[in-house]
C-alpha cells in the first residue's frame, strides 16, 4: 500500500523491455488486439493451483 | 436453500463485464468456485449479452427464472467510469422498466468489483441502493484491486468474505434496509415567461440531453435553458448521436487513444464538445443514476484513457429527478467534473414550484457565462487530487504497457497540475 511505484522492479523491467517492442507494428497489433486475454492470463497459475478450502 | 443438496447454496452471478467470461472480475469468481466447490454457481453474462436480452423475451425470461432460483445473487462487475458499465446499467433499467423486481425480492445479494479503486465506493453505493430498491437482502460488497488475486493475503481475505456470505445465507440472517426509497417530486415543471436572455457573447454553448419524451420536466428544463441563452446554443440529443454501443473494455485505445468503434462518437466528442466553452448536461434520473444512454456517453469517453478530455470547461447539470436523495450520483457527477478540470454547477427540479425552477435555471446560465468569461475553474479537491495520484502510480507501473497514451500525456503535462494548485 505504501510502496512507491518505482519500488516494483519487476514491473519496471517488464515495461523497459516490452514497451519499446510495441513500436514494432506487428508486435503492437498482436499485443493490443489480444489485450483482454493478456489481462487475465497472469491469473492462470493461481486458478490452476487453487484447492478447495 | 434452493439447490438440491440441502447443504449446497445456489449462487447466481450477474456478470457486469462487457467482456463476458474473459474478464478480470470473472477470474475472482473462478477462484471462489474452486475454493467452495460444494455450492452451485450460475454465471449470467448480462452486460455482454445486453442487446440480446433487450430484444429476446425468451432470453429475458430465462434469466429471471435463474435469478428466482438463487439463494444468493452476486453483482460482479468491473468499475467503468465511477460506476458499472452502461450495458450493466441497462440491464438494471430493464428490471425496473419491465417490472421484474419480484424475481429479486427477498434474495440475498452482495457486490464484488475489480478496479484500481477509482470511485469504487460510488459504484457499490449504487448497487447497494439498487439491491435495496429490489427488496433484496444486501449483505455487503468486496472491492478488489485488479491484481489482488495474485497476493495470498488478498486471496485469504476474499475467502473470508465468501465464507461470510455463505454463512449468512445458510443462517438466513436478518438484514435491514439501509437506503430509503426515493421520493419523487410531484412537480410537473411548467416554465413561465422567459426571463431576460443571457448573452453568451463568443462563448460556445452545447446543451446535451438524453430526452426521450418520457419526462415533461426534463423537456421543459431543456427548453427553458435554450430560450434563456441569447446567441447560438447547440442542442444535441444523445439519441441522435451515432453511438453503436457501450465501451467494450478492450483497452485497445490505450496505445494512442484510437477506439475500436468506428461510429460517430469520437468525431462528436472532438468536434462538438471539445470546442465548447460551456456544456450543459440535462438528464433524467433512472433508478439510482442517470440513464444508460448517459452512462454510455461517459464510458465511451474512455478512449481518452485516464486523461482529461474536456479540461477547463464550465459544466451545468440540469437534472430531473431526486438527485438530492442519491448521494452517489451527485458525487459521481461532481467528481467527474473535478477530475476533468471542469467547474460543475447543478440544478434539479426538486423545488416547490415552477417559478423557483425558472429562477434557478436562469441563474445557472448566468453563472455559467460569467465563470466562462472570467475563466474561473475552482481548485481541485480530493476527488481529483487523490484520483490523479492513483492514476499516476498505476500508469507509471503496471498499467503503463496498456495505457501508453496516458503515460505520454503525463510526461508532457506533469507540471500542469502543480501549477494549477499553486
Amino acid at each position: 500500500m505504501f510502496d512507491f511505484p518505482q519500488a516494483d522492479v519487476k514491473t519496471r523491467l517488464l515495461n523497459a523491455i516490452l514497451i519499446p517492442l510495441t513500436r514494432l507494428p506487428g508486435f503492437r497489433k498482436k499485443m493490443f488486439s489480444n489485450m483482454k486475454y493478456h489481462m487475465i492470463e497472469r491469473f492462470g497459475p493461481v486458478l490452476r493451483d487453487a484447492k478447495s478450502s | 436453500m434452493n439447490a438440491d443438496d440441502e447443504n449446497s447454496m445456489k449462487c447466481v452471478i450477474l456478470n457486469g463485464s462487457p467482456k463476458g467470461d474473459v474478464s478480470v472480475t470473472m477470474q475472482y469468481i473462478a477462484y471462489i468456485r474452486k475454493k467452495f466447490p460444494e455450492h452451485t454457481y450460475e454465471i449470467l453474462n448480462v452486460a455482454h449479452e445486453i442487446k440480446t436480452i433487450e430484444k429476446d423475451t425468451a432470453a429475458w425470461n430465462r434469466i429471471l427464472e435463474i435469478i428466482r432460483s438463487a439463494d444468493l445473487v452476486l453483482w460482479a462487475f468491473p468499475l467503468y467510469y465511477l460506476l458499472v458499465c452502461a450495458q450493466y446499467k441497462r440491464f438494471i433499467e430493464l428490471v425496473f422498466e419491465r417490472n421484474a423486481q419480484d424475481a429479486f425480492t427477498g434474495t440475498y445479494a452482495a457486490g464484488l468489483s475489480t478496479s484500481i479503486h477509482f470511485f469504487d465506493q460510488t459504484a457499490h453505493a449504487y448497487i447497494h441502493a439498487v439491491s435495496d430498491d429490489l427488496g433484496m437482502n444486501y449483505l455487503g460488497f468486496y472491492s478488489a484491486e485488479m491484481g489482488d488475486l495474485l497476493k495470498e493475503e488478498e486471496r485469504t481475505r476474499l475467502e473470508k468474505f465468501t465464507r461470510f456470505l455463505i454463512t449468512a445465507v445458510e443462517d438466513t440472517i436478518p438484514v435491514q434496509r439501509e437506503i430509503p426509497p426515493l421520493v419523487r417530486s410531484s412537480l410537473v415543471y411548467a416554465p413561465g415567461l422567459p426571463g431576460k436572455p443571457v448573452s453568451f457573447g463568443t462563448k460556445k454553448v452545447v446543451i446535451l440531453t438524453d430526452d426521450d419524451g418520457s419526462s415533461p420536466s426534463l423537456a421543459a428544463m431543456t427548453d427553458r435553458l435554450t430560450r434563456t441563452i441569447s446567441g447560438s446554443a447547440e442542442l444535441i440529443n444523445l439519441h441522435d448521436v451515432n453511438i453503436r454501443g457501450g465501451c467494450l473494455g478492450c483497452c485497445q485505445c490505450g496505445y494512442d487513444n484510437t477506439c475500436v468503434y468506428t461510429d460517430g462518437y469520437i468525431e462528436f466528442f472532438k468536434t462538438r464538445l471539445v470546442p465548447a466553452d460551456i456544456i450543459i448536461l440535462a438528464g433524467l434520473v433512472h433508478d439510482r443514476y442517470l440513464s444508460s444512454a448517459w452512462k454510455q456517453f461517459f464510458d465511451r469517453s474512455f478512449f481518452k484513457g485516464h486523461t482529461p478530455g474536456l479540461e477547463g470547461k464550465q459544466l451545468g447539470f440540469a437534472i430531473a429527478g431526486p438527485l438530492s436523495q442519491i448521494a452517489c450520483l451527485k458525487e459521481a457527477l461532481v467528481a467527474w467534473a473535478d477530475n476533468g478540470g471542469c467547474h460543475a454547477q447543478l440544478v434539479t427540479d426538486e423545488v416547490p414550484d415552477s417559478a423557483k425552477l425558472d429562477a434557478l435555471l436562469d441563474t445557472l446560465t448566468l453563472r455559467l457565462v460569467r465563470d466562462a468569461e472570467a475563466g474561473y475553474i475552482p481548485p481541485r479537491t480530493f476527488y481529483a487530487v487523490g484520483s490523479h495520484k492513483i492514476f499516476r502510480d498505476s500508469i507509471y507501473g503496471g498499467m503503463r504497457m496498456a495505457f501508453q497514451a496516458d503515460y505520454r500525456y503525463y510526461q508532457e503535462h506533469g507540471c500542469s497540475i502543480s501549477r494549477r494548485l499553486t
